[in-house]
């Protein structure tokens, strides 16, 4: 055979075997993506104008947790007209939005977001205003045409979580600033209910905090971490904190997962595609009624993530029926 | 010499293509696949970490959980050779049809000694307007639905034609719904409410249970196909799973903590109106 037939061969066989190669796990990526396709789909359809014009306003359409709220509300409301902008790398947010009100009309406006809500907060439009992963929620609380979905589990979800977990825990500590008083105050009776004792420590500064929570992670059996800017001054402050709970065997359940590469034993999450269909059944809500105030709601979804390490380590009395119901398991 | 200098390359070329070939077929797992329309898609990634922490151990398997109904359909329907688990609801659907004819239901999932559970209607209040109610629910819609019509079994179906469906992760996160005013209703299971009651005494002195369904069987676990030797050492190693602290993990994340053999005489024998 001559060298040239032979280099033709070899190439015929080398493509066969790379198409076979490459079919199995192209299968597998059907399976993955079929998600993907979805929401694809759902941005993309022509919905009929027989429910009412909805803008939704996004932040940065780029971060999965901003996505996956607005993927989940164009599912739940196909039947509307939705128009989406993204603000992401938009320097004039309010200017866009602005002219887009005054080009087009909308019967209410979903927005997902710090940015997307303070720009349409700052137009003030005059048409229900739906909003979620918006941090300062509570600003929003008073104003009529304003409902929402508070960005963390409600305090009572959360400590029945934490005590559907680990039964044995009685005394929970916390640290806070005088902004959350009323708020820890409105906790005791839940946790009462719970069995469960809050052991509280006001920080009136944070040069304090130190000396106050070792003080604290003295007298309980868990910290919780309250989305409190006053505790959590600097990221710095925090690993201090997590640093000082690890040395006492001390766990800490917290209502973010990002604390958990800090160190945090137990974070319940609202779970943002709930989230999204949460704002959808509000919006429903709104178009049928505009006038309709509802109060502002915490999500209805949890997602749990929880550190078995630690709770081995800390030799925490792990509920293993509650294992059904965790998202993320974190073993480091 | 230029000539023999591109064979020499197109022949590494193929050495090291075919030898990621080689690779591939000797690592060829035995899959497991899952889809289950009780539980959330978002808790697929820990599953998998976890079944895969326990299979790696007992030799070359893999779980593998999947996203949506269509998807685990055409898998039974074209692998020549896995496992499949799934909700019995799913099973009795797919038992009408011609694609498990060639599977067999090996193992059902068990807890506390029981192969069934319930699962419950519970309102805040002892009456709801049923065709306007919102309705938290871990299943997704059409499983939800075929639960109601199993509930309502003497009601008209059209009656919920109107409902609005949130649906949450979790049974509890249902519960809760109901419990903050979030939603009028919850579909969740008897031990879910149980739960609860026990942790939080006065979130469920208002909830009402509105109605029951029948015994629902647990999860089905149908081998497609797989030789002998190794329907043995797979059915083994799943049983084994209780007694290890990693398959017990895995277990418990299915809300289960054995699994129990089918005695398919006898499922034969005692047919299956009332399973779901």
């Amino acid at each position: 055979m001559s060298l040239k037939r032979l280099s033709l061969l070899l190439c015929i066989f080398c493509l066969f075997v790379f198409v076979s190669c490459t079919n199995t796990p192209h299968q597998k990526r059907i399976a993955a993506n079929s998600q993907k396709t979805d929401f694809t789909q759902a941005t993309t359809r022509s919905i009929n104008a027989e429910q009412g014009r909805i803008l939704l306003v996004s932040t940065n359409r780029q971060i999965d947790r901003y996505e996956a709220a607005e993927a989940s509300f164009i599912k739940t409301l196909t039947n509307h007209t939705i128009h989406t902008v993204d603000l992401n790398q938009n320097n004039h947010p309010i200017d866009t939005l602005q002219d887009l009100l005054n080009e087009e009309h909308f019967d209410a406006i979903y927005c997902i977001g710090a940015k997307a809500l303070g720009s349409i907060d700052y137009i003030d439009p005059d048409m229900p205003v739906i909003f979620s992963s918006v941090l300062n929620w509570r600003r929003f609380n008073e104003q009529d045409n304003y409902n929402g979905i508070a960005s963390e589990v409600a305090p009572e979800a959360q400590l029945t979580w934490f005590k559907y977990f680990f039964p044995e825990i009685k005394n929970i500590g916390v640290l806070y600033s005088s902004d959350n008083q009323k708020r820890l105050k409105e906790a005791a009776l839940p946790a009462e209910a719970l069995a469960l004792q809050l052991v509280t420590q006001e920080i009136n500064s944070d040069i304090q905090l130190g000396n106050q929570a070792k003080d604290l992670l003295s007298n309980v059996d868990a910290l919780w971490l309250i989305s409190d800017p006053s505790v959590l001054v600097s990221s710095d402050q925090a690993k201090r904190l997590f640093k000082m709970a690890h040395k006492k065997h001390v766990p800490i359940f917290t209502y973010h997962s990002v604390f958990m590469d800090m160190g945090a034993t137990l974070s319940i999450t609202a779970d943002l595609p709930t989230t999204g269909r949460q704002a959808a059944l509000m919006m429903k809500k709104v178009l049928k009624q505009p006038d309709f105030k509802q109060t502002i709601q915490f999500p209805a979804g949890s997602s749990i993530t929880l550190n078995i390490k630690k709770a081995d380590t800390y030799k925490l009395s792990l509920n293993g029926d509650a294992l059904d119901s965790v998202d993320e398991i974190v073993e480091h | 010499m230029l000539k023999f200098r591109v064979l020499l390359l197109q022949t590494l070329f193929l050495f090291s293509i075919t030898g990621g070939l080689k690779h591939a077929t000797a690592t060829e797992n035995l899959t497991i696949y899952f889809y289950n329309p009780e539980i959330n898609i978002t808790r697929n990634a820990v599953l998998k970490n976890i079944f895969d922490l326990y299979l790696e151990k007992q030799g070359s398997y893999q779980f593998q959980p999947v996203d949506n109904k269509v998807t685990f359909e055409t898998l039974i329907k074209t692998k020549p050779s896995a496992i499949f688990m799934m909700s019995n609801w799913h099973y009795i659907q797919l038992k009408k049809t011609q694609i498990l004819h060639a599977s067999s239901l090996v193992l059902r999932g068990i807890k506390n000694g029981k192969d069934t559970y319930h699962k419950i209607l519970v309102g805040k209040g002892p009456k709801l307007d049923l065709s306007v109610m919102s309705l938290a629910t871990s299943g997704n819609e059409e499983y939800s639905r075929s639960i109601l019509n199993d509930i309502y079994s003497k009601q008209s179906i059209d009656q919920f034609s109107s409902l609005n469906i949130l649906a949450v992760p979790k049974d509890i996160d249902a519960l809760m719904a109901v419990g903050f005013g979030l939603a009028d209703a919850a579909l969740t299971t008897k031990s879910s409410l149980d739960k609860l009651s026990i942790l939080h005494q006065q979130q469920n002195q208002p909830l009402h249970i509105l109605g029951e369904s029948h015994p629902l069987k647990r999860l089905a676990v149908v081998f497609k196909q797989i030789p002998k030797i190794e329907h043995h050492q797979i059915q083994t190693i799943l049983k084994h799973m209780a007694k290890s602290k990693k398959g017990k993990r895995g277990l418990n994340m299915l809300g289960l903590d054995d699994w129990q053999l089918v005695d398919q005489q006898l499922t034969k024998n005692k047919g299956q109106s009332n399973d779901y």
